[in-house]
């Protein structure tokens, strides 16, 4: 009996271990029978299919939770891909700078941009049936007004102080200044319904009830694991996707959504940022079935100095030639996998792009470097170099860009902190230099320029009145061209002068998108839309 | 003697809990970053972080803070995190079930597989049996649960497209988190069952009771293995408490959302009242656990009552 049970127990766990190596011995991944849509996968995706067998139901994978529901309050970029889905703005937003027609069909504003006169569609609902009109929008605003630490007024509405309807359809919206990226904050502001949140306040959103315009409607959030969405019934913009349902899954571990998606338990995974290079290796093998797009993006790294009064790089020529002495070809090559050198703030996808701009503090010249450095006061103090965590590949970029710069004598190390450490330096000037990635979303410089630079947010100390004066007049004027050429010209002074920061890289995205799977816009600003996701059986191979 | 030794346990984990609330506290409060900079990001002035600190009251002294946290607990308040904009309390325990099933799955899976592993290995020492169960437990003793996590996906879900890859619902969803979770505490109970038989059936009663003709199988299971039960129970308990306390790598690796990933994510955006409750939580579940761990233990050996 003992014995029995002894070489039963023996034969299972030989077994065991065989099905194991068995497995991991096996052929290369492109093996077709452990691709497509598998058990797993058909358990995720339970709608109805059609003819030819796809589900009317897609799987998103995302890698990044959403924890704000309200869509005044949630600025990411997952919050800006699902408020995109469920609501509409006035106006809406291309992420290149150009605007259309979304709720409000024209516009007008008056000589000195105080006063904003917008005529709304008609015939609109909401998905709660409730009938669109200038009350939703003056609640929307009123908002703003009354709750100025919501993000979306914090982040655009500063100078926002009156809202009022003129009749049923037509809204004013008062400023007591000029505000440059009006558009880019109206697009950014989603119209809720009066009625609803007269009645619920924030349960509309927290007991997950979302009422919009979109063309989408919201069905259920769990935190953490999914935010699933069915077609609105009530859209008035026609929604002809091939799917019914539309359900994100937020895996944190990109090795998971890869495999996940190998599987075909989701059908695309987007990662905010971009897949990392050294992860895209494991879809090898599923090039018929799985599209890696890779996405220029506006999104940059930037290195922000501390120019205080005795800081090594209180001198012009320190900063520069730290910047001489980075080489950002190689780190973008062996670090990143793609990207470009960015000449300044400004890229081929913001305002004040000068695809003219040169700059020898840009090229990459260690001899050169170390020369200017050794006409300057810098002795060895030390400086240390920062980022945070959520920085792609920061350990290896500050270790690359330490080594470019001791070697011309410079004497640096590095650390790598959480973001609120980051964070808490930043907003003391307690640091020597930073790296972190920075978005200009819609294109825009403004975010980047006033807050970072004219606000000095994070306590650089640097002050340049001319560079200043610049950027105070772009984010007033709301004439594009004027703007783009205030922000040219504000770019050259920064790369002249390597303050109070200079460009790393700007980074490129890899996305993965199984074939046959249309609509899911990458846009440059790091944003990424799927309100009109749809399918395409001609597209799969 | 029982219910007294109950009651001064009970008195100690009150003590424990009221230590735990006050370190967790501190600690959040200590560590570098600052809410109202975080919710309102790089754009907010200092007048606008500083008017946010106010309402959220952390422009008061550190008592204050303090005392106004407990109260709200003793009333069933613990308070809004500044991250989800809702209530601390509904957002924990809309994550503890799926904490609480990882956590008894995986407890279930290495039980059923370390007990009889380890009593048979103790039984048959030095025989084919105890060196598989040996090269078992010290595998899952070495393995990164890391490495094991995105192995397991790779050939039961990637190679084998026998389980799914991430997600919560039936039961295929917890067997790999499951499985890679309990593969260490797996081994380490096999380790204690095997050593503790071994020591267990060199007594003297041992060779008694064998010697007066009961089945051996029944001496096994119903002498040898109760004494050799203490340990296990004793280190079983811990880790309960543990893996309820969260897993994040686990969580993280299989997309479970649970303690372990909110925990990860209030630290990191410095939301206070959702630490403190977290910590309070994950220490009260570690406190009833040990608790019962030596209920039990006192029950089976009632020696421990009079320690």
């Amino acid at each position: 009996m003992k014995k029995r049970l002894t070489k039963v127990l023996c034969a299972l766990l030989t077994l065991c271990m065989l099905i194991g190596l068995t497995a991991c011995s096996g052929g290369g991944s492109g093996d077709t029978d452990s691709t497509g849509t598998g058990s797993a996968g058909e358990a995720e995706n339970t709608g109805e299919s059609s003819t030819d067998g796809r589900s009317k139901t897609v799987t998103i994978a995302l890698s990044e939770n959403i924890i704000e529901l309200d869509p005044h309050n949630g600025v990411t970029v997952i919050n800006g891909a699902f408020n995109d889905m469920l609501f509409n703005a006035l106006v809406r937003a291309d992420h290149e700078g150009g605007y259309t027609p979304d709720l409000a069909t024209e516009w007008e504003t008056s000589e000195d941009g105080t006063e904003w006169t917008f005529h709304l569609r008609e015939g609109v609902q909401f998905s709660n049936g409730e009938e669109f009109n200038a009350d939703d929008v003056v609640c929307t605003y009123q908002r703003l007004i009354d709750d100025p630490t919501l993000a979306v007024a914090s982040n655009n509405w500063g100078h926002l102080t009156g809202v009022e309807k003129v009749d049923d359809y037509t809204v004013k919206i008062l400023l007591d200044q000029s505000i440059g990226t009006f558009m880019l904050a109206a697009a950014q502001t989603y119209i809720i319904p009066n009625e609803a949140f007269e009645e619920m306040g924030t349960s509309l959103f927290y007991d997950q009830y979302m009422y919009g315009t979109g063309k989408w409607k919201m069905v259920e959030w769990v935190d953490g694991q999914y935010f699933n969405m069915v077609k609105n019934e009530y859209s008035w913009e026609e929604n002809t996707s091939y799917f019914d349902e539309v359900n994100f899954r937020f895996v944190l571990e990109a090795s998971t959504a890869i495999n996940s998606h190998i599987t075909g338990d989701v059908d695309a995974y987007i990662a905010s940022g971009g897949i990392s290079a050294d992860m895209l290796s494991m879809y090898a093998g599923t090039e018929d079935q799985i599209e890696i797009i890779p996405v220029e993006t506006s999104t940059i790294d930037y290195l922000q100095f501390q120019c205080e009064e005795g800081s090594p790089f209180a001198d012009p020529d320190v900063r520069r030639a730290f910047s001489m002495a980075i080489d950002r070809q190689t780190i973008i090559d062996s670090v990143f996998g793609g990207g470009e050198i960015p000449i300044g703030i400004a890229s081929e996808h913001t305002m004040g792009y000068d695809p003219e701009l040169t700059s020898d503090y840009y090229t990459y010249d260690p001899e050169a470097a170390k020369a200017l450095l050794e006409t300057t006061s810098y002795n060895g103090e030390p400086i240390v170099i920062s980022s945070n965590v959520a920085t792609t590949n920061a350990e290896a970029m500050l270790l690359a860009i330490s080594e470019n710069v001791n070697a011309i004598g410079f004497n640096t190390s590095i650390e790598v902190v959480e973001g609120a450490t980051l964070l808490e330096k930043r907003s003391t000037g307690d640091y020597d230099c930073f790296i972190v990635a920075a978005m200009s979303t819609g294109g825009d410089l403004f975010s980047f320029a006033t807050f970072r630079i004219q606000n000095d947010a994070h306590h650089s100390n640097y002050v340049n009145d001319e560079l200043n004066s610049l950027i105070e007049q772009a984010s007033i004027d709301t004439d594009e061209t004027v703007r783009d050429d205030l922000y040219r010209q504000a770019n050259e002074i920064i790369v002249e002068e390597c303050a109070p920061m200079i460009g790393v890289l700007t980074l490129e995205a890899n996305e993965a998108i199984t074939y046959g799977i249309t609509g899911i816009e990458l846009a440059s600003d790091g944003f990424f839309l799927f309100k009109d996701i749809d399918y395409d059986p001609s597209l799969v191979k | 003697m029982f219910w007294k030794f109950v009651l001064k346990r009970i008195g100690q984990t009150i003590i424990v809990l009221f230590c735990v609330s006050i370190i967790a506290f501190m600690l959040i409060h200590i560590a570098p970053g600052d809410p109202a900079r975080i919710v309102l990001g790089d754009s907010a002035t200092d007048e606008m972080v500083e008017a946010y600190r106010e309402k959220l009251g952390l422009d008061q002294p550190l008592y204050i803070q303090y005392f106004k946290y407990i109260a709200g607990i003793f009333q069933g308040d613990l308070g809004t995190s500044t991250s989800y904009q809702q209530p601390v309390a509904k957002i924990i325990f809309s994550r503890f079930p799926n904490t609480i099933l990882l956590t008894l799955a995986t407890v279930f899976i290495s039980l059923l597989i370390s007990i009889p592993l380890g009593i048979i290995a103790g039984v048959h020492q030095g025989r084919a049996i105890d060196f598989f169960a040996m090269l078992f437990a010290i595998l899952g003793q070495s393995m990164s649960t890391v490495w094991l996590g995105v192995l397991n996906i790779y050939i039961f879900s990637v190679k084998l497209n026998l389980l799914p890859t991430i997600g919560t619902g039936g039961l295929e969803y917890l067997i790999l988190p499951a499985i890679t979770l309990g593969y260490p505490i797996s081994a380490q109970v096999t380790r204690l069952g095997r050593s503790g038989m071994i020591d267990v059936l060199r007594e003297d009663y041992i060779t008694a009771t064998l010697a007066k003709g009961i089945p051996s199988s029944k001496v096994y299971t119903k002498y040898a293995f109760k004494n050799a039960l203490i340990p296990i129970i004793t280190i079983v308990g811990m880790q309960l408490g543990v893996f309820l306390g969260g897993a994040v790598v686990v969580e993280t690796i299989f997309s479970w959302s649970g303690i372990g990933q909110l925990t990860n994510q209030a630290v990191g955006n410095r939301d206070y009242a959702m630490v403190q409750s977290l910590l309070l939580v994950i220490a009260a579940a570690m406190a009833i656990i040990n608790l019962l761990v030596d209920i039990i233990n006192a029950k089976i050996d009632p020696r421990i009552t009079l320690q």
